[in-house]
């Protein structure tokens, strides 16, 4: 059976702080969405891991301060357990973080306003929510500071990241970038395809980004082979997936928990209030990796003060 | 050559039972070793192949997934670089054969068994090679943490590879390291036997001279002290053993002298006795002697006064004056018994002095006996006694002295008859294993037991009121035994108080070949009479 790990903000007891809303709300009626009670509920992880979801919750708390009830969930927790719990607590809204909140979307949604984070969501899925998936926008903007002589873009995506590249295309074109965008439908194809892309890409002015595809970014066929062909070429290879810095992508984008946890309080605020989904956003990060190795193989020089904006660099000393 | 035995040498025994355990030690642990090794080069080797077959399967996913022989070369050649894989072969998801590389033995029948496994797996093992195959799969990606993925682990079958691994290399190193390890414990255990030879011969050098000084002592019967030497239990042997030599030593000396004056002593008493011996022997002679002669001298002028008394006698009988004559027989008597007594006390003397000699004669048994019976009958007939005699059938001839036979015969009958009043007077005769045995029995007073032994002695009678009573010399029973051993017989007496006596009078039926050593016997007869005397 799941812990369950409920805590109030308040200092003072559940009793006190309940009398102390019911008085507020009797003389102040438009403050009583302020005191709504807001669940979180996330995975007990063990660290690191634990420290995202912490971010995260800490983001959520920052914009909703009061009745925050935070439900961290063993690996074996009761799901019903879970669910009478929250309606004893009388929650009013609900975020979901890591697999094993999501999990809980089909025995929640219809009762709670609720929105997931700690995923990489798409538009694909049926719940709102602040995906993983870092904004085009933002790794291309990233692309223009860290690469000024790029001017092609390749990128290979499935029916399951079209929704990214749809996006990608409306940045591309805003910040003058050539944006060769092309559907596969399986890893042959794209195999294929990208030693297409290797034959007519040129180094310096021309770039491939691997979306967050497990099709076209397969880290076990794809990116070996993106690796070993781009470091040859001098290609400029950039990844959505943060972790791909690490093996020798030039750079990716890490995502800001405490921005993401936050705008998941907006997110569920404004479906509580307005009854609207905001559907699912890419993550606004700026917190960009940058393989400083794979860049002085390119020839690409960062002054200090932007090597010092780095969120992270690899490799690491 | 060594052996355990109790006729070896300590260090000999000691060398084999250590070499034989060395050996022993030596080869079990090499085998056991090479055995280990062996086992753990081909678990080594095996688990070796099964990462070269997942590697090489996770090379394959390019050629596989674009199912392109050209991007499976890579993969074959790096597979094909390990010494020991002979062959290898891609295959797709439908096994059939993508690419295969070098030498590998395979049947379409037994792909779908060897690529049951979802993992590397030693699929077959054959006698000179091992089949190794491993699943080829596509696995989704996967996140640093589950819970930052939306679903879970993924995987796609896309093929199978298969790699022929040789088991020379395995064969070689179990050849080599069994025939190595065996010629180093061989070497190591003959190295061990040469030390260990090299330090039992100084450990036992000690023990060894301990027992060649025991040895030489033993042998040349000195008293030879050993050296103290060596470990602390051969030296308190040394030690126990030369204070025993000091011991023997000593001793040997003490009897040594003890002995010495023994002899002499010896000497001195021999010298006293043999003295004693002589002065004894010439005294008997010289009684013996003077017995025969004053017997003979006695006899001379007896005989001579018995002649006149038996002319006197005659004349006064012709002149018819018989009161004279009664006396004058009377007087003739007691002559008659003191001349019976001077013959005894001259036989005697004779027998003792060795002077008595045996005239063996030829008579039969039947004549001798008779003889005495005539002799005898009146004799007993005084008394009122029976006399009986037994004769066996069979009358052998006798070589004896016949007078002295009869005289034993009629000794005894006399005395039967002597001492037996109204009784039976018993004689007989028989011939038992060359020996003539006669038997003298009687009805008489018996002789006590505790004197039986004494009868035979000069002059004894069993009491005096006997001598009163029946009268005699006591001489007549020394006599016949005197006889009787020297005819080389024997006299023996069975007798009971009031019950009667018998005597036994025993004689070979041919007289001894060597009369003088019966003489002799005789001789040392009388030196014990004597002595008695």
């Amino acid at each position: 059976m799941a812990e369950k790990k409920r805590i109030l903000n308040s200092d003072c007891g559940p009793c006190l702080r309940t009398y102390i809303v019911l008085l507020l709300g009797l003389f102040l009626p438009g403050l009583v969405l302020a005191a709504d009670t807001l669940a979180v509920i996330y995975p007990e992880a063990p660290p690191p891991y634990k420290q995202v979801f912490d971010q995260i919750v800490e983001g959520i708390e920052a914009r909703h301060p009061d009745r925050l009830l935070r439900y961290p969930l063993e690996k074996d927790y009761s799901r019903n357990h879970l669910l009478s719990q929250l309606e004893d607590d009388r929650v009013d809204m609900v975020v979901t973080l890591g697999r094993r909140g999501y999990s809980l979307i089909g025995d929640l949604s219809g009762k709670y306003p609720l929105v997931s984070g700690a995923l990489p969501l798409t538009p694909a899925n049926t719940v709102s929510g602040v995906s993983l998936i870092a904004d085009p926008d933002t790794l291309f903007s990233q692309l223009r500071n860290l690469s000024p002589t790029t001017q092609r873009i390749f990128v290979l995506y499935t029916n399951k990241s079209r929704w990214m590249v749809d996006l990608a295309e409306k940045s591309a074109a805003k910040k003058g970038f050539e944006l060769n965008a092309k559907r596969v439908n399986s890893l042959s194809d794209a195999v294929r395809a990208y030693e297409a892309i290797l034959d007519q890409a040129q180094a310096e002015t021309d770039a491939i980004w691997l979306p967050l595809d497990k099709v076209t970014s397969n880290e076990t066929v794809i990116l070996p082979m993106l690796l070993r062909e781009a470091w040859d070429r001098r290609l400029v290879l950039f990844s959505s997936k943060p972790s791909h810095v690490k093996r020798g992508t030039l750079f990716s984008i890490y995502p800001n928990n405490q921005q993401s946890g936050e705008r998941l309080a907006e997110m569920v605020r404004e479906l509580y209030l307005e009854r609207t989904a905001p559907g699912v956003e890419p993550s606004r990060s700026q917190n960009v990796g940058v393989n400083l190795r794979t860049a002085v193989h390119l020839g690409l020089e960062y002054s200090p003060s932007l090597t010092r904006s780095f969120y992270r660099t690899f490799p690491q000393p | 050559m060594l052996l355990v035995g109790n006729q070896n040498s300590l260090r000999k025994q000691l060398l084999t039972f250590l070499g034989v355990s060395i050996a022993l030690l030596s080869l079990t642990s090499s085998i056991v070793a090479a055995w280990i090794a062996v086992n753990q080069s081909r678990q080594v080797l095996e688990h070796h192949s099964l990462q070269i077959a997942g590697n090489l399967a996770h090379q394959s996913l390019l050629s596989l997934i674009t199912e392109s022989k050209e991007n499976a070369e890579p993969a074959l050649d790096q597979a094909m670089a390990f010494n020991d894989v002979s062959g290898v072969a891609i295959f797709t998801e439908r096994m059939s054969l993508l690419q295969q590389r070098g030498e590998i033995d395979w049947q379409s029948d037994n792909l779908p068994v060897w690529f049951a496994e979802e993992q590397p797996t030693l699929a077959a093992d054959r006698a000179d090679h091992w089949i190794i195959t491993a699943p080829v799969y596509l696995q989704e990606e996967q996140g640093d943490y589950a819970e930052f993925e939306l679903a879970g682990d993924k995987e796609q079958l896309l093929g199978y590879v298969m790699i022929n691994v040789s088991k020379d290399s395995l064969q070689s190193l179990t050849t080599n390291l069994f025939s190595y390890n065996l010629m180093i414990g061989l070497g190591f255990a003959t190295l061990l036997l040469w030390l260990q030879n090299a330090g039992l011969k100084r450990i036992t050098r000690p023990l060894l001279n301990l027992s060649q000084s025991m040895n030489e002592a033993r042998s040349s019967g000195e008293h030879n002290y050993a050296k103290v030497e060596g470990p602390m239990e051969v030296r308190q042997i040394a030690e126990s053993y030369n204070a025993m030599m000091q011991v023997l030593e000593q001793q040997e000396d003490k009897l040594v002298k003890l002995n010495s004056g023994l002899e002499t002593e010896v000497e001195i008493r021999t010298k006293e006795l043999t003295h004693a011996r002589d002065t004894a022997l010439v005294a008997v002679r010289t009684q013996s002697e003077f017995l025969a002669n004053i017997s003979h001298e006695l006899r001379t002028p007896l005989q001579a006064t018995m002649g006149y008394i038996e002319l006197v006698i005659e004349e006064l009988e012709d002149e018819a004056m018989d009161e004279p004559v009664e006396d004058l027989r009377e007087a003739m008597r007691a002559s008659t018994r003191l001349l019976a007594l001077i013959n005894m006390i001259l036989d005697l003397a004779k027998c003792e002095s060795g002077k008595m000699e045996l005239m063996p004669q030829e008579i039969s048994l039947h004549s001798l006996t008779q003889e005495t019976e005539a002799v005898i009958r009146p004799l007993a007939s005084k008394k009122q006694n029976t006399f009986k005699v037994y004769l066996p059938e069979e009358d052998p001839v006798l070589q004896v002295d016949k007078e002295k036979a009869q005289q034993v015969l009629l000794n005894l009958l006399s005395n039967a008859c002597k001492f037996t009043e109204k009784g039976t007077v018993l004689l007989s005769a028989s011939v038992d294993d060359g020996f003539v045995v006669w038997q003298v029995s009687d009805t008489g007073i018996g002789i006590p037991k505790n004197q039986q032994n004494m009868i035979f002695d000069k002059f004894r009678q069993i009491d005096g009121s006997v001598k009163r009573k029946y009268g005699g010399t006591g001489l007549g029973l020394a006599i016949s035994k005197h006889f009787t051993e020297m005819m080389g017989g024997a006299l023996d007496v069975f007798s009971e108080t009031g019950q009667g006596t018998t005597f036994v009078f025993k004689l070979p039926l041919t007289a001894p070949a060597d009369p003088v050593s019966q003489n002799l016997l005789s001789k040392n007869s009388s030196s014990t009479d004597l002595e008695k005397l």
